[in-house]
């Protein structure tokens, strides 16, 4: 999870909410070892989602357009979960484009993917009916939280 | 068209906004014909709720006519007068597949926040923050709901609006926490908190065969209802020592379920109430759980504990000690609606399940900012003001 994502979302959770950034980082930094950035394995490491599909499903199965659009970047990985939970669908940056970037449009992409083949499309919010949005820090703050609202994570 | 708005903490008005479009093939527009305001939206007016984007509308709880539907709705239909789920469920994921439908994989489109929050997503709520979705709610004329087939059910002819608005949220939340709790034939049940989940709740445990249901509130209003409605035995915690009082109704033993529905904003009249009142205020803690600790506490050994009331983050001073030793089942949710609404329906038909009176103050859309200061301040005995759009 980028550091720049989660502490704005600190704030918005701390500025609105009451407790003080540093507070909410630190728990969610003991919550999430993986967000300390003391993950050495961090790099290589595989974003990971469930998904209710048939095992079948296999890497030689045409890929999801989410994932389609990074292939050449990304490596993916599928494999049957335990029990009746379906397939886990896997995917890491390939050697040579280990960036943060890139680890957010993959955590995007692995929820979207699972949208399509679950439900058959990517649930849309905007637009939706709304009253006056005044400038505000906070405000500010919620809408950048939502802009990035499948970036960041623990996924 | 018209929607209630909040505006920040403690500011809501009635504005001219959008009206929502179809965005996905699932989706339905549904024309709101009654809205009702819940003891957790009060959580967002009074600004406990941290992810509120001023501008956002608020309301959960509704029932309304379907006026259009999307290319992949299969089980609904323009004209259909239903009611609708507060969280919204895909119906597909391994969740919904399995009945827990608020924790739905794929309808929370910020998933970044609760994740950070709690370790992981529930599924999304209409009106109830950017953490829960960023979904427009429902004190407005019009609302979308997505995946209509999954999170709507048909109010059987019969049921009046007054009746039927309250089996999309207070109903399917006071239900669950009995069901979920695992009251059986013959347990003393007893709920924290009379408001329109705790008399659900206490129904529900009713219903379920519990010998003895008791429900513990301070307003007399509230609980002359539970009383002379619901029909299961009342306690004013002002008035008693209620740890003292349980143990001498149950024999000694403790009353088998215990069922919180009071939530972050609890009262009570022992002193760690006032501590965790300035703890909270000082915004040290997010939730005062005054009521979750007596029920803790007040449990019977090997009894089961249900927290129904919203929580948002952390407490202190937990008993954990108690739920360790005691050999205790703890559990919460938020509301699996789909999975109970549609029995709830037939309930309601049958006469079963009456709820109406919970609907105190029934008032045009435009007037929904004084709706919410009569229940927020408990003025002229309101339990719920309801909306009419
Ligand atoms: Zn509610
Ligand atoms: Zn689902």
């Amino acid at each position: 999870m980028s550091k720049t994502v989660n502490r704005s979302l600190a704030v918005v959770l701390a500025t609105a909410g009451g407790l003080t950034a540093q507070r909410l980082w630190k728990l969610h930094e003991q919550r999430n070892p993986a967000a300390q950035g003391k993950d050495t394995a961090g790099s290589l490491r595989w974003n990971v989602v469930t998904i209710q599909a048939p095992h079948e499903l296999s890497v030689d199965a045409e890929l999801p357009d989410p994932l389609r659009r990074l292939s050449s970047k990304v490596e993916v990985r599928f494999r049957p979960a335990p029990g009746d939970r379906g397939v886990e669908l896997a995917a890491r940056p390939r050697e040579g484009f280990e960036d943060e970037g890139l680890r957010r449009e993959i955590r995007e992409a692995l929820r979207d993917s699972k949208q399509l083949i679950e439900t058959g499309e990517i649930l849309r919010i905007l637009p939706r009916p709304e009253g006056a949005r005044p400038a505000t820090p906070t405000g500010a703050i919620v809408d950048l939280a939502e802009r990035i609202g499948k970036k960041g994570g623990v996924l | 068209m018209r929607a209630l708005v909040w505006n920040g903490i403690n500011k809501l008005t009635v504005e001219s906004v959008d009206d929502p479009k179809i965005l996905n093939s699932h989706d339905a527009i549904v024309k709101v014909t009654r809205t009702a305001a819940c003891g957790s939206d009060l959580h967002l007016l009074a600004g406990y709720v941290p992810t509120m984007r001023a501008g956002d509308v608020i309301g959960h709880e509704f029932i309304g006519e379907i006026v259009e539907v999307g290319s992949g709705v299969t089980k609904r239909k323009v004209g259909d007068r239903v009611a609708v789920s507060s969280f919204i469920s895909c119906g597909k994921c391994f969740y919904c597949r399995t009945e827990q439908y608020s924790l739905c994989d794929n309808t929370d489109p910020n998933p970044d926040i609760p994740e950070a929050l709690w370790g992981a997503a529930p599924g999304g709520c209409f009106g109830y923050s950017h953490a829960l979705g960023g979904w427009a709610g429902s004190h407005a004329e019009y609302i979308r709901v997505p995946h209509i087939d999954v999170g709507s059910f048909v109010i059987p002819d019969g049921v009046s609006d007054d009746r039927a608005v309250f089996a999309s949220d207070a109903a399917p939340t006071g239900w669950m926490g009995a069901d979920l709790a695992g009251v059986k034939p013959g347990d003393v049940v007893v709920v924290w908190g009379a408001g329109a989940v705790g008399q659900m709740a206490a129904r529900a445990s009713m219903l379920l065969g519990a010998e003895r249901v008791i429900v513990i509130d301070r307003f007399d209003y509230r609980l002359r209802q539970v009383r002379d409605v619901i029909g299961a035995e009342t306690l004013d915690y002002t008035k008693t020592s209620v740890l003292a009082e349980l143990k001498e109704l149950t024999g000694g033993r403790g009353p088998d379920v215990c069922i919180e529905a009071v939530g972050m904003e609890a009262h009570s009249a022992r002193p760690d109430f006032a501590y965790d009142m300035v703890k909270q205020q000082l915004r040290m803690q997010t939730d005062r759980p005054t009521a979750v600790r007596e029920a803790i506490m007040a449990c019977r050994k090997g009894g089961s504990v249900f927290v129904l009331g919203v929580f948002g983050g952390l407490v202190d001073k937990f008993p954990l000690g108690a739920v360790m030793n005691k050999g205790l089942t703890l559990r919460g949710a938020q509301v699996h609606g789909p999975r109970y609404i549609p029995m709830l329906l037939e309930r309601m038909q049958r006469g079963e399940l009456v709820t109406e009176h919970f609907a105190t103050h029934v008032m045009p859309l435009e007037e929904a900012p004084r709706g919410y200061e009569l229940f927020k301040h408990k003025q002229d005995d309101c339990v719920r003001p309801v909306f009419v759009p």
